[in-house]
């Protein structure tokens, strides 16, 4: 088996005939390491997680997946209120027979999973009653039982506090390092892509993408062609480290200038 | 680190876990307990009906008569007893017990593949389909198998409309669902229609009866009818039931979880249109049933399809068998059970709708 | 491990049920009971040629779907052993009868009626476990209903009339032959059919019908007052149509007619006659003939110009009456039809046969009723049928 979990060849895609969502990406995934994909609202990140996971087919080019895949979908809804148990057990279908039901021996590898997150006094609870990044534990959880080798995370940070953003990431970085998953995950957030990808794809337009090392790729220049917005990087101690960021600076009309997070204008 | 950030909310959590888990700790009592009581409820209505018979009796003549071997020759019971029992109420019961075992299992596995709780065999237009093909099939005199063929032809048909049309939509939405379901239940209804329009006088009253859903005139032929597809049918979706659950999920969730859903769902599609076509073959178009028991069922041993399922079975089985019941005995004039169950379903239906509501069964 | 147990009979408790089901239907397949044959028995072949034991003493009969206790009584006289004649509204039916003023001891009977009404319109199984419960010494029944179920499960069921026979008066015969056997006196039933074709035989010979150039064409139907755009056309094809020829008439409707008729196709139709089935009495009451001539969308009709419209003796909503009843009537309609051919012969010939039939005097107020004077009286030549009439007029011009 090749170190390559994940390569795009020319790839592309269109939903009508007119338009290419995008076109002749290139792009090559080591095992074991985390891969950002960047892009503002509607450069078609959703689609290219979806061409990944298979479910839909490439319209141009090639992609080769090495491993099995598990999805963490943005939002996780169930309609029926099944149990975090039951939702673990979800994840060992590959290893149950058609017609056969998980056995006591699937359930103590889900409950060994559930631990492993540190959420196993869960088990029992209804799935819907969990908090958002509950959840997304649990669903890691149902992905680490599936024996998966890439996780795929639709904006994993996205509905979360601030301090759960953390616990995301952090599980995100582990999993990578200390289970050898290759991770795969989109995000709106540049800092959280800085903090845990090893390696970056920016997604400019139709067939403009830059790939490649996330420290290379992530500079202020392309940061705003991405966005349209300027980015500050910023970088300072923290415990004793270096530590880099980046934050937008929005021009707010009349009062010249604010930043996304620090608040107001300091003169 | 991580497990500080959310043991936040651990405090509160072991009341919580308590009431919750109490579904899954009896989780195979209830279905025990249901299958018992539903071998319980059909001797109790082999007691009911104009020729007296005792608990006692009836339990006797159904144990002697479901075992296989010759009966005694010396019975404890007279022969018009046994008469009762072998050729008149127990082909009845057993269609009362196999058409609600096919609706509660067919209504639980439509709702958990189509994600919507609020959805059943008549809703989604199987029910009407299948009495399309039902009518069709009394209209050229069709023998048993081509009137469950028909039946299920039709059923299947009108559940692949249901489907697409909803899809359709773009977005698996419920409502999408429900009103497909709507529109292809009003257009095979239509056809329903003018099959009776164009039938001769003397099958119209006779195909109106079986419309309105009635288990009067059962008899051995019906019963294999109804239970060579329910049971095998059953028996394949209870080996299946779960991966109900992670069809329950969505497409793209299950695919990525390593199951073949195209596959998976249009054979519970088949399934489900088997089952139905031959309850509505033998017993007509028995509405409600199939979306109110899986609630009920949930509410006994939760959303899991493992556990569910045969609950469902078992609770439609018990359900229709007390309505199938009351029709016979104190509704004296042999009021339709379709009629009965229409008038009970509808409340608790409206019931559901208000209760679901506010819950997120319309997402994505 | 207790906790794998209980996780396997988790995931198995659904086949107990299933399994225990399926072994029940495995009952069905079992042949049925049989019943043991009575030491003393009389043998009865009935209408569809099957042999049937019937227990002695006889017990009595239960009537089941498609038989009507004033049918059973005019051929075999038995009211004594009608065990069950039927629902609710047989006994209304009944009561309508000339045969309820013969014997209204039966009529009055409550054991022999069931308040509620028969369900055999629900499916020919819907009464089989009431009938049971009567014991009766045998059932009567036509082809299909309960009685068929009956008979499998080694019940002594009788078929009185299954539907072989070429026309009704084959029908009508099959159930005298087979009732009369039941109680044992065969001779009676080809006693009641040789008078039967004696009437008719009679009618001929006074009417002589193949020497009528032109038979006149009439329309048997019916018109609900509750709603008149419901009528019914007894259709060239009904049972009614083998009593049409001896009177000389002939059926002016047209194809298969039946439940769902409109007006225009009875204008169309314009027959000479018409004959107005049905009862007098509410729910299910049908027009007679002055409503009927009243009613303006019939204005335009020949027979409604001429007044030739009557309310039929003896005729329910479908059902015939049987042989001792059947030839007046034709005989009836012919002398309506003909006048001119036939002497009045109606009212003389229902009391004499009432008389010599069952040793019952009928009234002239209930001759009356039977030939409803009170709505016929206007309609064209119903003269003849009052009670006080006297042919004379007839021989005015010969003078």
């Amino acid at each position: 088996m090749s170190d390559i979990a994940v390569r795009f060849y020319e790839l592309g895609h269109r939903y009508s005939l007119s338009r290419w969502v995008f076109q002749d990406y290139r792009a090559e995934v080591a095992r074991g390491s985390t891969f950002a994909l960047l892009g503002p609202n509607g450069c078609g990140k959703t689609t290219l997680l979806k061409v990944l996971l298979g479910a839909l087919r490439p319209a141009a080019g090639s992609i080769e997946v090495h491993g099995r895949t598990a999805f963490v979908p943005q939002l996780f809804q169930v309609t029926f209120d099944y149990s975090v148990l039951d939702m673990v057990v979800m994840g060992r279908a590959r290893r149950v027979g058609l017609f056969s039901q998980p056995s006591m021996k699937d359930e103590k590898a889900c409950l060994i999973a559930l631990d492993r997150f540190g959420i196993a006094d869960l088990a029992h609870r209804p799935f819907h009653e969990l908090s958002g990044g509950q959840r997304q534990l649990v669903i890691f959880a149902r992905a680490l039982v599936s024996e998966a080798d890439i996780l795929i995370l639709d904006e994993p940070t996205s509905a979360l506090d601030l301090r759960n953003q953390g616990v995301i990431l952090d599980w995100i970085h582990r999993l990578s390092r200390e289970e050898g998953l290759t991770v795969v995950f989109t995000t709106h957030h540049p800092h959280h892509a800085r903090a845990v990808a090893d390696m970056t794809m920016l997604m400019l337009g139709e067939r403009r993408y830059l790939f490649g090392h996330t420290a290379e790729v992530m500079t202020e220049k392309h940061l705003h062609e991405l966005y349209g917005v300027t980015l500050k990087r910023l970088q300072f101690e923290h415990d004793g480290r270096m530590v880099e960021t980046f934050v937008p600076v929005h021009a707010l009309g009349s009062t010249g200038v604010a930043v996304e997070t620090a608040g107001t204008l300091l003169k | 680190m991580t497990d500080l950030a959310l043991a936040e909310n651990g405090a509160t959590e072991e009341a919580k876990s308590e009431t919750v888990s109490s579904a899954r700790k009896h989780g195979w009592a209830v279905p025990v307990l249901l299958g018992v009581g539903v071998l319980l409820a059909m001797i109790a209505s082999l007691c009911l009906g104009a020729y007296p018979m005792s608990f006692g009796r009836a339990a006797d003549i159904l144990f002697h008569l479901a075992l296989p071997v010759p009966l005694p020759a010396h019975p404890p019971w007279n022969i018009k007893e046994l008469t009762v029992v072998q050729i008149v109420r127990l082909p009845r019961v057993l269609l009362a017990t196999l058409a609600g075992m096919g609706l509660g299992m067919s209504g639980t596995a439509l709702q958990g593949m189509m994600r919507n709780p609020l959805v059943g065999p008549d809703i989604v237009g199987v029910s009407s389909g299948a009495a399309f093909g039902g009518v069709m099939a009394m209209l050229f005199d069709l023998p048993p198998i081509g009137v469950i063929a028909l039946a299920f032809a039709g059923g299947f048909a009108a559940m692949v409309c249901t489907y697409f049309l909803s899809r359709l939509a773009n977005r698996t939405s419920g409502m999408a669902l429900v009103l497909a379901g709507v529109f292809i239940g009003a257009f095979f209804i239509a056809l329903v229609g003018l099959i009776e329009f164009v039938a001769p006088d003397s099958q119209l009253p006779s195909m109106v009866y079986w419309l309105l859903g009635t288990f009067v005139g059962a008899d051995t032929k019906k019963v294999l009818m109804i239970a060579i597809p329910t049971l095998s049918g059953g028996a394949v979706l209870m080996l299946l039931r779960w991966r109900i659950n992670l069809l329950s999920l969505g497409d793209l969730d299950a695919e990525t979880l390593g199951i073949n859903v195209g596959v998976l769902r249009w054979a519970v599609i088949a399934l489900v249109s088997l089952i139905v076509a031959s309850q509505v073959a033998v017993s007509g178009v028995i509405g409600w049933i199939g979306l109110v028991v899986p609630h009920c069922a949930r509410m006994l041993v939760g959303p899991d399809h493992r556990r569910l399922l045969p609950a469902a079975a078992l609770l439609g089985a018990l359900f229709v068998l007390g309505l199938d019941d009351v029709t016979r005995s104190i509704v004296q004039a042999e009021l339709p059970v379709g009629i009965l169950t229409a008038l009970v379903g509808t409340p608790v239906v409206c019931f559901l709708f208000w209760k679901t509501q506010g819950k997120g069964w319309e997402h994505e | 491990m207790p906790k794998t147990i209980e996780h396997t009979v988790g995931q198995l408790t659904w086949l107990g049920p299933f399994l225990c089901i399926g072994f029940v239907i495995l009952a069905l397949i079992r042949p049925s009971p049989k019943f043991p044959i009575p030491n003393h028995y009389r043998r009865v072949v009935d209408a569809s040629g099957a042999p049937v034991r019937v227990a002695l003493p006889f017990r009595g009969a239960a009537l089941t779907w498609g038989i009507s206790a004033p049918e059973y009584i005019e051929d075999t006289r038995a009211p004594g052993v009608l065990i069950h004649g039927g629902g609710a509204a047989a006994r209304k039916w009944f009561a309508r009868q000339v045969i309820s003023w013969i014997y209204p001891k039966v009529l009055k009977d409550d054991k022999v009626w069931d308040p509620k009404p028969t369900a055999y319109a629900h499916g020919p199984y819907a009464e089989v476990e009431k009938l049971m419960a009567f014991n009766p010494g045998a059932y009567l029944g036509i082809g299909g209903g309960p009685a068929t179920l009956l008979k499998r499960a080694g019940l002594p069921a009788l078929c009185v009339r299954c539907g072989r026979g070429k026309n009704w008066d084959d029908e009508i015969f099959a159930t005298a032959r087979v009732m009369t056997a039941l109680l044992g006196d065969p001779q009676q039933g080809e006693r009641l059919i040789a008078d039967y074709l004696q009437t008719f035989k009679d009618l001929e010979n006074e009417l002589r019908p193949s020497t009528i150039p032109e038979w006149p064409g009439v329309l048997i139907m019916g018109s609900m007052t509750r709603n008149r755009n419901h009528l019914y056309v007894k259709s060239v094809l009904n049972s009614y149509r083998i009593y049409l020829p001896p009177a000389a008439v002939r059926n002016a409707s047209k194809g298969w007619t039946g439940e769902r008729q409109d007006a225009e196709r009875i204008l169309a139709m314009d027959p000479d006659y018409i004959f107005l089935v049905g009862v007098k009495e509410p729910p299910f009451a049908t027009q007679g003939p002055k409503e009927f001539m009243k009613d303006p969308r019939w204005r335009g009709l020949k027979a409604v110009r001429e007044k030739r419209v009557y309310r039929m003796p003896g005729s329910g909503p479908g059902g015939l009456a049987g042989l001792i009843f059947q030839p007046m009537w034709v005989r009836w309609m012919a002398e309506i039809v003909h006048p001119d051919r036939l002497q009045p012969k109606v009212r003389k010939m229902l009391r004499d046969r009432l008389l010599h039939q069952f040793g019952y005097h009928i009234t002239d107020d209930r001759i009356d009723a039977q030939l409803h004077l009170d709505e016929n009286r206007d309609s064209a030549g119903y003269k003849r049928f009052t009670r006080d009439y006297r042919p004379v007029e007839k021989k005015e011009p010969a003078k």
